[in-house]
């Protein structure tokens, strides 16, 4: 700590440019914060995103005449398939409240769904309330801020006018409750398949979506929705089963994605600072080579004259990762509203203490990398040329 | 800081080249005489909602362009998925395109390169040359569809559109096969750009339609915005981070340039040039840098991603780093050359003379 004045003094030399370089430090430091945080949220989501979840849809909707739909009836036999330890139907129903801009969507599940999407956050008592009132929904607290929802309000839902026997378009809803968003569902509205079958003209009824499967303990998720797919291969309606982790690592590394990029990008950011630390510290060396030889001269040894340097380079480098990430930490707190409007689309980085560690981590190679030449330059300093100014 | 800015730009550009590559793809801002006819409720060329009897009706609207037999220029097309199918390259299905035969009069650009075209009323498809690259298709396979394998019979190119990335049929024999209860679009070559208001006023106050119809350039930007939207706000986003940090570092290194050569401003200020020419000399140093530093970061973002196949969900394509990506390059290293110029542009004018050979 004897070192300190000396390192402070060198830090303060060029004040202004000491905060320049440390202001782009930090500024690097806050993509790089965003990008592990992006890193570590596509983590979790895969994590926890299951494998024992199946979801089976229409394999060839251009050839059914029921396009994307398929009949109910095959509930039964998905739930005699081995492996399968509970199986749901799901209808989706899309339409706007209020406003043709306030988009919504009903998940009308049936009562076998309370134990193959078990995983939702409602309480028992809460399945019990929705399949008791068949008009009844629950809506996760997301899509319930966006479209002004409370809790025993009516809900109508304006859809596309053919659905309805009645050929009405405005479907009554009452919302029975909010309940808490779980990332790993997102939002959702859950209404019952029951109210929405009876609605429905007789030709349309017995149709859904899709189904969701809980396959048993001890299967693989994986060999039975083949099993399934198989099952159906030759019938009038070949289903497509995925697992939800297959689901979920294909859209996260699908086409153009965005994970694939964050580590490029967030390389791009160190490295453009790299340059800027390095010459940074390598001309404050040069400048006070005859510094460093009085030091020298005085007996400190040469290690110690090495060591300075890295600490001159470290500090900067390291105050500006844990500011840059304390930055990033705070502009994942904006509020939605003032994000530019797809950007609230793309799932939250998460600022861990895992990414504070990455980006100390970080900022120590930097460090090391900008302080490497002038420490070897260093470590060959010819004392006598030095103080003679050569 | 010319590397540092490069950087910046570099990474802009890659970014922004997926958009790009897109609006060149679905030919967005292209001619303008075509238009699509569309159901309202969907606003898709996807789905089945025009019936085969509107068809005829929409191909009477007054404005669309007659063909050399007589018949008017309107094709009606459907538009759907393909189920996945095991690729080397990438996962994902490609999409199927029907069209009629005057699909083939609108779309002068489709040669076919390899095999044949597919006949009309039999199940045979041809693939364009970007999906048989993504999804690893040839002549010869078959692709599962109602009624069983169509072959592929050919391979097509088509000026580097979107369509070079699907597989193309038979519209009616595809409907037909998957008892599909009726088209998705209807394509019409107008008489002349601006008989496209008579001829949507005309389609949408039909009382027999239930159709909507928009100009295909905008139909085309519409969908490429509703795809990439986000990446490309993502960009300018991730752009304005990375471009903070490249004008701190180029204020820095401008004040290091500055302070380095004070003694030659101070004897320029002591032969006579004024403060101002100073102040602009530094300006336009930096800016001439940062000229520099976008023509490296976009060579290096053309050189890494331009002309790289990209399969999304909706569209095989190659990103592009166009002319005008280029231009926004520039025009992003000059903002910062300038802004970070600016504070040691004025310190290196307000230099006074005695302070500077004082110095050193």
């Amino acid at each position: 700590m004897k070192y300190f004045p000396l390192i402070w003094t060198a830090l303060w030399r060029k004040p202004v440019e000491a905060v320049l370089v440390w202001l782009a430090v930090t500024a690097a430091f806050t993509l790089f914060g965003l990008m592990a945080g992006l890193h570590v949220t596509y983590d979790h989501l895969l994590q926890s995103s299951r494998m024992d979840r199946l979801d089976i849809n229409a394999r060839f909707p251009g050839a059914s005449p029921n396009g994307l739909l398929l009949p109910i009836g095959l509930q039964r036999q998905i739930a005699r398939i081995e492996g399968v330890s509970a199986v749901g139907s799901y209808y989706w129903l899309w339409g706007y409240y209020q406003d043709p801009h306030k988009r919504a969507r009903i998940i009308a599940v049936d009562r076998a769904m309370r134990a193959a999407w078990s995983e939702l956050p409602l309480t028992s008592l809460q399945w019990d309330r929705l399949f008791a009132a068949p008009t009844g929904v629950f809506v996760s607290r997301q899509p319930a801020a966006r479209l002004g929802l409370k809790v025993g309000e009516t809900f109508p839902l304006i859809a596309a006018s053919g659905l309805r026997a009645d050929r009405n378009p405005t479907w009554e809803f009452h919302v029975l409750g909010i309940v808490p968003d779980d990332p790993r569902i997102g939002p959702f509205i859950l209404g019952n398949y029951a109210y929405v079958e009876q609605s429905q003209p007789l030709r349309d009824q017995g149709l859904v979506w899709g189904f969701r499967v809980a396959v048993a303990k001890g299967a693989r998720g994986d060999e039975v929705s083949l099993r399934i797919d198989r099952h159906f291969a030759n019938s009038g309606t070949p289903t497509l089963t995925i697992p939800d982790r297959t689901n979920a690592v294909y859209a996260i590394n699908s086409g153009f994605s965005l994970a694939t990029k964050i580590w490029p990008i967030a390389g791009a950011g160190i490295f453009m600072i790299l340059l800027l630390t390095a010459n940074g510290i390598a001309q404050s060396v040069r400048e006070r080579t005859s510094e460093f030889a009085v030091l020298e001269t005085l007996g400190y040894p040469g290690r110690n004259l090495m060591a300075l340097v890295f600490a001159e380079a470290l500090i900067p480098c390291m105050v500006g990762a844990i500011l840059g990430t304390g930055l990033a930490g705070f502009l994942t707190r904006v509020p939605a509203r003032y994000l530019p409007s797809y950007l609230s689309g793309i799932p939250k980085p998460t600022l861990s203490p895992q990414v504070l560690a990455w980006s100390i981590g970080c900022a120590v190679l930097l460090a090391a990398a900008s302080a490497l030449a002038p420490m070897l330059r260093l470590r060959r300093l010819s004392v006598t040329d030095a103080l003679a100014g050569r | 800081m010319v590397v540092s800015m490069a950087c910046v730009i570099g990474v802009l550009l890659s970014m922004l080249s997926f958009t790009s590559g897109m609006l060149r793809a679905y030919g967005a801002g292209g001619d303008p005489d075509f238009a699509v006819v569309l159901s309202p409720d969907n606003g898709t060329e996807y789905g089945n909602a025009i019936p085969p009897a509107a068809v005829g009706t929409i191909l009477d609207a007054p404005g669309i362009a007659a063909g050399p037999d007589g018949h008017p220029l309107g094709d009606a097309e459907v538009l759907l998925w393909v189920p996945p199918m095991p690729s080397l390259r990438f996962t994902g299905s490609p999409e199927l395109r029907g069209i009629g035969a005057a699909g083939l009069a609108l779309r002068p650009n489709l040669s076919i390169v390899a095999g044949r075209m597919f006949r009309f009323g039999r199940q045979e498809l041809i693939v364009g040359v970007r999906a048989a690259r993504a999804y690893g298709l040839h002549i010869g396979d078959g692709i599962a569809l109602p009624g069983g394998e169509w072959p592929i019979v050919g391979m097509f190119t088509d000026g580097g559109s979107i369509l070079e990335g699907q597989l193309v049929g038979d519209a009616i024999t595809v409907i037909s096969a998957g008892h599909a209860s009726g088209f998705g679009s209807v394509l019409v070559r107008l008489t002349r750009p601006d008989a496209f208001g008579a001829f949507s006023r005309w389609v949408a106050s039909n009382p027999a339609l239930k159709v909507t119809a928009e100009r295909r350039a905008h139909y085309a930007a519409r969908t490429v915005n509703l795809y990439s939207g986000f990446f490309t706000e993502l960009a300018y986003v991730i752009g304005a981070i990375m471009g903070v940090g490249a004008l701190f570092a180029t204020v820095k290194l401008t004040y290091a340039a500055v302070s380095s050569r004070t003694h030659e401003i101070a004897t320029l200020r002591a032969i006579g040039y004024q403060p101002l020419p100073m102040a602009v000399a530094v300006l336009l140093e930096a800016a001439v840098l940062s000229l520099v530093a976008a023509a490296l970061g976009g060579a290096a973002a053309w050189l890494f991603f331009n002309g790289r196949l990209v399969a999304d969900i909706h569209s095989v394509f190659d990103l592009t780093v166009s002319p005008r990506l280029f231009m926004v390059g520039i025009a992003w290293a000059l903002t910062l050359a300038v802004l970070g110029g600016l504070p040691p542009a004025i310190r290196a004018a307000r230099l006074s003379v005695a302070q500077a050979h004082r110095a050193t």
